[in-house]
């Protein structure tokens, strides 16, 4: 069975491409940096050009790939569906101002309570 | 008086939903004695402290390499000197621990190091796996995907759901409801120790126990669906993590790219003005001063670490499930680790949204 590749996968896949290039770029550079003005340097910045666009696609190539794994997909569904039920959770939640209403209203008893003993003790 | 007694017997219903009162003041005591509130100011203190020797530190690193660039540019202006980009320029940075600097190409001296700054190559941290459960639904059947339709993600897409995910926590917690709460509390505590007679004191003490239960159930709930959604979310997080510091590191790639090129552009800009006659000192300290404001945007651009902040968002998320797994009621300390998790998906999204570096 074929696995998907996870995103370690695509990321040392990316790197070891990258790196190549990377290497052949400072070795054009380095010899760009010595020729003299003219057409085989200007030659050189241009192949140099041409590999770091190349390093760009690589790494727009990764990232298509990253985003359509199945699992990246599945883990932002999930965190959409889990974010739209707890908004809808939060609203339903009590809030403070409706609990101290009721605990307002049983304090309320007990002062009764007090005034009643103590009317009862005074007379 | 036997008025006065008869008055009193009539209000039993009254008496009996008192008693359950106090029956429940009694419990609420009883819990207060262990009271989840705990408020760790010294380690705040100390990691204040911690933090401003560190900023002190690092003030001063950055104004030693200014003012060594400084007494350099005096010395290439008035000289015309030769300039090179240093070893630390390089294609790919994360290979070196050498700063990128701009030096004379006769430099003998060893070029600066770019300890605090640089991105030392390190293994992939990974947070313990213990931490989340197994899900109930495997993540790819196709109940797990509730738009099957979707094939690809962009990255604002991916950044979207963890930021929606942190609003909904933090709508969960509602800190700001629950300081309201305790505001409250505090106000009706003290309008019940102005009852007069005998019976003051304990009904105030009664008072402030039975709304810190009515508090506590309050936070049971939130804390309930924090549980349930923390746990669930457990390996979502992480897997969105992982995707998203690698989509940033390629893009701090690609800005690297592009600075390297500019940084090469200018250079060599700077060659041909050095050799080109009548051209005044401001004129060619301009010059060099563009070079330089490019290889401190490429400096700053590799200083940053997107692997590191999707790690630390993950990270705080399972701390935030950890918090709530092993909560007894320690709201505070909730709404705490939920900060931090919102914090880092802020930091995600900042580093996504990053502006070009000045050219």
């Amino acid at each position: 069975v074929n696995q998907p590749p996870t995103v370690d996968n695509i990321e040392n896949a990316c790197n070891t491409a990258l790196a190549a290039l990377g290497k052949a770029i400072t070795q054009i550079e380095a010899e760009a940096d010595q020729a003299k003005p003219g057409p085989h340097r200007d030659q050189l910045e241009m192949r140099s050009e041409d590999l770091m666009d190349e390093r760009r696609a690589i790494r727009a190539a990764a990232n298509k790939a990253i985003l359509s794994l199945p699992g990246v997909i599945a883990a932002a569904a999930i965190l959409d569906r889990m974010s739209g039920d707890m908004m809808a959770t939060a609203q339903e939640l009590p809030n403070a101002t409706g609990s101290l209403g009721k605990v307002t209203a049983l304090l309320s008893l007990g002062q009764q309570f007090n005034d009643i003993i103590a009317k009862a003790r005074s007379t | 008086l036997f008025d006065r007694i008869a008055v009193v017997q009539a209000e039993r219903p009254l008496l009996r939903q008192f008693a359950a009162v106090l029956i429940a003041v009694g419990t609420g005591a009883l819990l207060t004695a262990c009271s989840p509130y705990v408020y760790s100011d010294s380690v705040q203190t100390l990691n204040s402290k911690m933090h401003a020797i560190d900023s002190s530190y690092q003030g001063n690193a950055q104004k030693i390499v200014a003012e060594r660039q400084l007494t350099d540019r005096i010395k290439w202006v008035s000289g015309r000197t030769a300039l090179k980009l240093g070893p630390g320029c390089a294609i790919d940075p994360d290979t070196t621990a050498e700063a990128c600097t701009l030096t004379s190409t006769a430099a003998k001296k060893p070029a600066l190091v770019a300890v605090e700054t640089a991105i030392k190559p390190a293994p992939k941290p990974k947070s313990a796996p213990q931490v989340c459960k197994p899900p109930p639904v495997p993540m790819s059947s196709p109940q797990a995907q509730s738009n099957p339709a979707v094939k690809e993600l962009t990255p604002t897409q991916l950044i979207m759901r963890l930021d929606n995910y942190a609003a909904a926590l933090a709508a969960v917690t509602k800190a700001q409801d629950r300081a309201d709460f305790d505001n409250a509390a505090a106000r009706v505590s003290a309008a019940v120790a102005t009852l007069a007679g005998p019976y003051g004191p304990p009904a105030k003490a009664g008072s402030s126990a039975l709304l810190w239960l009515v508090g506590q159930d309050l936070d049971h709930r939130r804390l309930e669906e924090l549980r349930n959604a923390t746990e669930t979310a457990c390996q979502p997080v992480h897997d969105l993590s992982d995707a998203l510091g690698a989509i940033l590191k390629n893009q701090r790639g690609d800005r690297l790219d592009g600075l390297f090129e500019l940084m090469r552009s200018k250079i060599l800009a700077l060659h041909d003005l050095r050799t080109t006659p009548h051209v005044t000192d401001a004129a060619y300290a301009a010059a060099i001063d563009d070079v330089q404001a490019t290889v401190d945007a490429y400096e700053t651009v590799r200083g940053t670490d997107p692997k590191g902040a999707a790690q630390a968002l993950s990270n705080a998320h399972d701390a935030l499930i950890l918090a709530v797994r092993n909560n007894d009621g320690q709201i505070d300390a909730l709404i705490n680790a939920t900060q931090v998790f919102a914090q880092s998906t802020d930091a995600m999204a900042a580093a996504a949204a990053t502006p070009s570096a000045k050219k």
